[in-house]
């Protein structure tokens, strides 16, 4: 990875929000308070036509992270070339702060699930995993974010926590993080972990981003859908992200049953306000015991 | 118990979203809470509501046309057939038109309205390129009209068309009950093209199909008028040519003029 920047997470650009295409208008009619956007990479791997019109009218006005569902960067098929020349050409247009996608595998023998699948957190998988991050990093010559996903199996070959996997991933291949917080949450209830000792294991200085997002509670098991507000036990993950990591750029990630615009905006100002008290409650607490 | 390597538990897990044997149970862990059958049927039903999702949102009239049960029961037997092979869920659904083909061969009105909906979705993210100005064409002098050769929008698609789907189309898309299905009385193709952001589309009689067809494979404009003057007067040949070189002007369809070079 010698091409690749010495520094290694970029300072945070604020609060941002995933660019769905119901919200174009908003976004073109006035300047909305979001500090960037994120848009699904795979939207705009197309020909032509508006999407990519509309990419180039936000890429004007605000800064944009790009983010993947198609990587499969954990998949034993091998990098698909095609895929990551495609992606490749979109990030030159784009000149994103960051590209990102998932720790995961999407499909295998040529047929993809398009589903983000869990891996064992095994030898064996990071092995592939930093091996193929690596490759991703040397065509794209820039850092990567791999996502956490949410998962509902744990395998019998694993061999180390999910939180540890991420860690050594990350540090083995020289990789960025972006931390669900809403998956490390639906994991841990379908897991049965605490997941205040996932964020505690995580290296600081390569998480990257954050995203928020809600789910479904069925009782006994939790679905990851990113079709709800944010809820209050994912709030509070939140807030143990911030004393963990500092300031992270956050952003809300909405999937589905999208709501108008404001509201969005107003579930980000939410995550401002306790990515704001928690940092300055940080600050205080180390100015007094600077004191003392 | 022996565990599968990484290639092998991934073939295993893809194996039982396909619904195909597979051996995975015995790969994930039993860690209490739900069942590791449950977990897995989680994926397992993912998979499907995912992909049929995508189809419903594709083929947005032809699911109206067709009605929930339906359409539900023939996209799932679609994606139990095609599993996807593309990076990009976009093309998911490309064989679908003819999928429906096969299962409705006594209505092949449905394949055809769902041939539309595909084509355009394929205009609306297909090339982009700009078209020509009406301006363009008063600057030809009577010489470059002689070999004069125009190209067309690269979103053009243009199909015989054999039932009256695009009536079908437009009152699905006013949420109004759809015509019953019937053959066209006379030949028609359909035109499917993008005009700004928009995509387009209008049914074309012979004539009109037969200039544009000629022009789509490179014959010059003055050409096109001789091989029509066989079929009509001078005047009518020249009339209906140039009319129909207005409307594609007006509908953005010609993007490109090439004068001079020799047609083979």
């Amino acid at each position: 990875m010698s091409k690749l920047s010495t520094s290694i997470r970029k300072n945070s650009p604020g609060f941002g929000l995933g660019l769905r295409p119901q919200h174009y208008p908003d976004f073109l009619r006035e300047t909305q308070a979001v500090d960037w956007l994120e848009i699904i990479s795979e939207n705009y791997m197309v020909p032509g036509g508006k999407p990519l019109a509309m990419l180039d009218a936000i890429i004007e006005q605000y800064p944009v992270a790009m983010h993947g569902v198609s990587l499969s960067i954990g998949t034993t098929d091998g990098l698909d070339t095609a895929y990551l020349k495609d992606l490749k050409a979109l990030a030159k247009h784009v000149q994103p702060l960051w590209i990102s996608d998932h720790l995961c595998w999407t499909g295998v023998a040529g047929r993809n699930s398009h589903d983000l699948l869990p891996l064992p957190y095994s030898e064996e998988a990071l092995k592939l995993v930093v091996k193929h991050v690596e490759q991703v990093q040397d065509v794209l010559g820039q850092r990567i974010l791999l996502e956490n996903v949410s998962s509902y199996v744990e395998y019998r070959s694993s061999d180390m926590s999910e939180w540890e996997f991420l860690r050594q991933v990350s540090e083995q291949a020289d990789c960025l993080l972006l931390l669900d917080v809403n998956n490390i949450y639906v994991s841990s209830i379908n897991h049965g972990f605490d997941p205040i000792i996932f964020l505690k294991h995580l290296p600081v200085a390569r998480v990257q981003q954050i995203h928020l997002a809600g789910h479904n509670d069925h009782g006994d098991y939790v679905v990851d859908t990113h079709d709800q507000p944010v809820c209050e036990a994912v709030w509070n993950l939140y807030r143990h992200a911030c004393v963990q990591f500092g300031e992270v750029a956050t952003m809300i990630e909405r999937d589905d049953n999208i709501p108008p615009l404001e509201e969005l905006i107003a579930e980000l100002n939410h995550a401002r306000a306790i990515a704001a008290k928690t940092l300055c409650a940080l600050e205080t607490q180390g100015e007094l015991e600077a004191v003392a | 118990m022996k565990t599968l390597a990484l290639t092998g538990l991934q073939q295993a897990f893809h194996d039982h979203l396909l619904n195909m044997t597979s051996s995975i149970v015995q790969e994930v862990v039993d860690s209490g809470g739900i069942s590791v059958d449950h977990r897995l049927n989680i994926y397992h039903n993912a998979y499907r509501v995912r992909l049929l999702e995508n189809l419903q949102d594709a083929y947005e009239k032809t699911f109206a046309y067709l009605g929930d049960a339906t359409f539900q029961a023939t996209a799932l037997a679609f994606i139990e057939a095609h599993p996807p092979q593309h990076r990009n869920l976009r093309w998911h659904g490309a064989a679908f038109p003819q999928w429906l083909n096969m299962q409705f061969p006594a209505d092949e009105d449905i394949a055809e309205l769902a041939m539309i909906d595909w084509q355009l979705r394929h205009a609306f993210d297909g090339p982009n390129a700009t078209p020509i100005k009406a301006g363009e064409l008063s600057g030809l002098s009577t010489t470059d009209w002689e070999s004069v050769r125009f190209q067309f929008a690269p979103t053009l698609f243009l199909t015989p068309l054999r039932f009256n789907s695009v009536a079908i189309w437009h009152t699905l898309d006013q949420e109004q009950v759809p015509p019953k299905a019937e053959l066209l009385a006379d030949e028609s193709w359909l035109l499917i093209w993008r005009k700004g952001w928009q995509p387009h589309f209008r049914i074309i009689q012979k004539i009109e199909h037969s200039i544009l067809f000629k022009m789509q494979q490179g014959m010059p404009f003055a050409e096109v008028c001789s091989a029509l003057h066989q079929q009509l007067s001078e005047t009518e040949a020249l009339t209906v040519a140039a009319e129909s070189l207005h409307t594609w002007l007006q509908d953005e369809l010609l993007v490109g003029i090439t004068v001079g070079a020799r047609w083979t």
